[in-house]
């Protein structure tokens, strides 16, 4: 049980490290790049070497968490409480099933449903004739650059 | 005895039904596996759909739009045009599934659940945790509503609040699978803040997730705040048979998200509780039709009935797992080989920066990369007038490559207006629209009272994209000597400190 508890606490300080050490890295380069571009606004904060000189040691805390936390599923080493029912929460009756629960909720769910099924073809016809799909299109056909980080 | 410690060991890692249906749809939703050893991304005209699940539309193997981050344009330009379109395939997809979606076909959910796999001791549910789970409304109020809408109405700018903020998926899929790839290192230069701060975001949610079961799901993410709405009259997902329910609650106790009762908005349709019940009351239906059932109803069974429905169980499985797999059979061949509406040329297709165009046999190397000189061009500029290249030898000139639906173009343009101004004697500017566009650029640019040159670039082929190795990743800045040669073709946003630099750089040129 004890032997239990250590490799759990082992292998979360491997996952704590193999995530921070990356973060971490990040704005050092940024940091030591913010510096670089107030002597040559050109200068790039990012690059492809730059990262690199910081990769082996996360790849080999990579490679460390992967193979513990093989070795732990394999051998059966878990948190042992994450299968126990949880205590102390709210709960409330689950609801019935409408559709065999009676004429009336059932009469009421396909209202509802058919309701919301002719509003969403609606609106994506419209959506088609207004020009709102092709704007769909074009996002995604070109490279998000907010959603990447990139800019 | 090896035979039973190998059965042991594929009993610890064999992967479930849902486990599988979860890897079907990250396969499907990124069946592009050309654009990760291409580093592009697919742009062919499967992206009008919305894949149901979060996957950003930016990774290199996304083969549809993403529908967060499609909601969010939507809502950028509603002031120009309503969503309509994004709206209705929420609103199906909500009908339909609810968060179903979440519990089975989302690679986000996947990753999150693979993560928590890794031994480590685990945070449970509690009170708190059902109180931090509303925090996804904030999130969804605020980064993916809120930031597009005002963006959108007070500065004519499209900012997807939580693309850019926030988003890991983004982060991952979209930025770091297009920079692993080599082809695309003239991106690096693109990153700064934004990419700093959403990659320690990146990090900290990995973390919380191998602590905390689907972290991002249960505290973040917007779209299963969305979902989760739907779940009480969707299609698909776990009812309750109140006839054989006893009330003991073990489905809600047994559950890792923060339900207060099977099939709330929290309840991601799993199906894990209907495998608990001691009463068998619980199953995962579509419609009336039954998909997963507890064992007690089965035995329940007469021996022969048992035998009747579990056979039809099995054939229909197979069915539909063969089916499945000739779909995404066909869909890798389709987007990989078929596809005819992807341009091979990746002139307008791809985030690559290839080699530069062959050169003359002993004469300077025409290209767009610093040291070459750009090849000519000749342009019609929207105010009629036009814009020859080698007549402006002699001046520096400066190209930016832009768009309207591009936030940090619509950001930096006031800059060269700017530069423009300062430099009137010795330096041409020419602002290039791309190829696509999506709303009246001459109203655009009228409204913004922007006063530099500015032209829009034909589709195929193109007049200057190609020419200046242009990408779909904007902005761009082409920087050309008085000589012609290029000095700078630097791909991202643009300070003033910057452009003055290229500028100095230009005019030290002999």
């Amino acid at each position: 049980m004890k032997k239990k508890k250590v490799f759990l606490m082992i292998q979360s300080v491997l996952c704590f490290l193999t995530m921070a050490y990356p973060a971490v890295c990040a704005l050092v380069i940024y940091t030591q790049g913010i510096a670089a571009k107030a002597a040559d606004p050109t200068a790039w904060i990012y690059s492809r070497e730059i990262v690199g000189k910081y990769m082996l040691p996360f790849i080999l805390l990579t490679i460390a968490t992967g193979i513990m936390a093989l070795v732990g599923i394999l051998a059966g080493i878990r948190d042992e409480d994450q299968d126990k029912p949880a205590k102390s929460i709210e709960m409330k009756k689950n609801p019935a099933d409408d559709e065999a629960s009676g004429k009336r909720k059932n009469t009421i769910l396909t209202i509802t449903r058919c309701v919301v099924l002719a509003a969403a073809v609606a609106l994506i016809i419209i959506g088609i004739v207004n020009g709102s799909a092709r704007d769909t299109l074009y996002k995604a056909i070109t490279i998000c650059t907010e959603c990447v980080g990139l800019g | 005895m090896r035979g039973l410690r190998v059965k042991n060991i594929w009993e610890k890692i064999r992967p479930s039904k849902r486990k599988l249906v979860q890897l079907y749809a990250a396969l499907l939703y990124n069946a592009y596996l050309k654009g990760f050893i291409k580093g592009e991304i697919y742009t062919g005209k499967a992206k009008y759909a919305c894949v149901p699940g979060f996957n950003c539309y930016s990774c290199p193997g996304a083969v549809g739009a993403c529908p967060l981050g499609s909601l969010q344009a939507a809502l950028a330009t509603a002031h120009d045009r309503a969503g309509f379109y994004v709206f209705g395939i929420l609103l199906l997809y909500g009908l339909i599934a609810g968060r179903t979606i979440c519990g089975w076909i989302c690679p986000l959910g996947l990753f999150q659940e693979l993560l928590h796999k890794i031994p480590t001791p685990k945070l449970k549910k509690s009170k708190v945790t059902r109180i931090l789970s509303y925090l996804k409304y904030v999130f969804l109020a605020v980064f993916a509503i809120f930031i597009p809408l005002y963006m959108g109405f007070s500065e004519g700018m499209t900012v997807p609040g939580f693309c850019k903020y926030i988003c890991p998926a983004g982060t991952f899929e979209g930025a770091i699978g297009l920079l692993s790839n080599t082809a695309n290192d003239s991106l690096y230069g693109m990153l700064g803040v934004y990419f700093t701060r959403k990659f320690v975001i990146l990090t900290a949610l990995v973390l919380a997730c191998i602590f905390v079961y689907r972290g991002f799901c249960r505290f973040v993410c917007p779209l299963g705040a969305i979902y989760g709405l739907f779940n009480r009259f969707c299609l698909i997902g776990v009812k309750t048979d109140v006839g054989a329910c006893n009330n003991c609650g073990l489905c809600v106790k047994k559950c890792q998200m923060d339900v207060l009762h099977v099939s709330d908005h929290e309840c991601i349709q799993c199906g894990k509780c209907v495998d608990v019940c001691p009463q068998g009351a619980l199953s995962l239906k579509a419609g009336k039709i039954v998909l997963k059932e507890n064992e007690v109803r089965t035995k329940a069974l007469r021996d022969e009935e048992r035998t009747e429905v579990l056979k039809k169980r099995r054939t229909v499985s197979a069915v539909v797992w063969g089916v499945a797999a000739v779909i995404l059979v066909f869909a890798l061949l389709w987007f990989n080989i078929i596809e005819p509406s992807v341009n091979e040329n990746g002139n307008l297709t791809a985030a690559n920066v290839g080699d530069s165009p062959s050169a003359d046999a002993g004469a300077q190397t025409i290209g767009y990369e610093p040291g070459e000189i750009l090849e000519d061009f000749t342009i019609t500029c929207v105010d009629g007038s036009t814009f020859h290249l080698n007549e402006c030898r002699g001046k520096i000139v400066v190209i930016n490559l832009w768009a309207t639906y591009c936030g940090p173009c619509v950001e930096e343009l006031p800059y060269f207006c700017e530069f423009a101004e300062t430099h009137a004697d010795d330096t041409v500017l020419l602002a290039v629209h791309h190829p696509l566009v999506t709303k009246e650029v001459e109203p655009f640019i009228a409204e913004k009272g922007w006063t530099i040159p500015f032209a829009i670039d034909e589709k195929e082929p193109t007049i200057v994209w190609d020419k200046v190795g242009g990408t779909t990743a904007m902005p761009q800045t082409i920087v050309i000597d008085k000589n012609g040669v290029v000095v700078e073709n630097h791909r991202g946003s643009v300070t003033k400190e910057m452009l003055e630099s290229y500028y100095e750089e230009a005019a030290a040129a002999e």
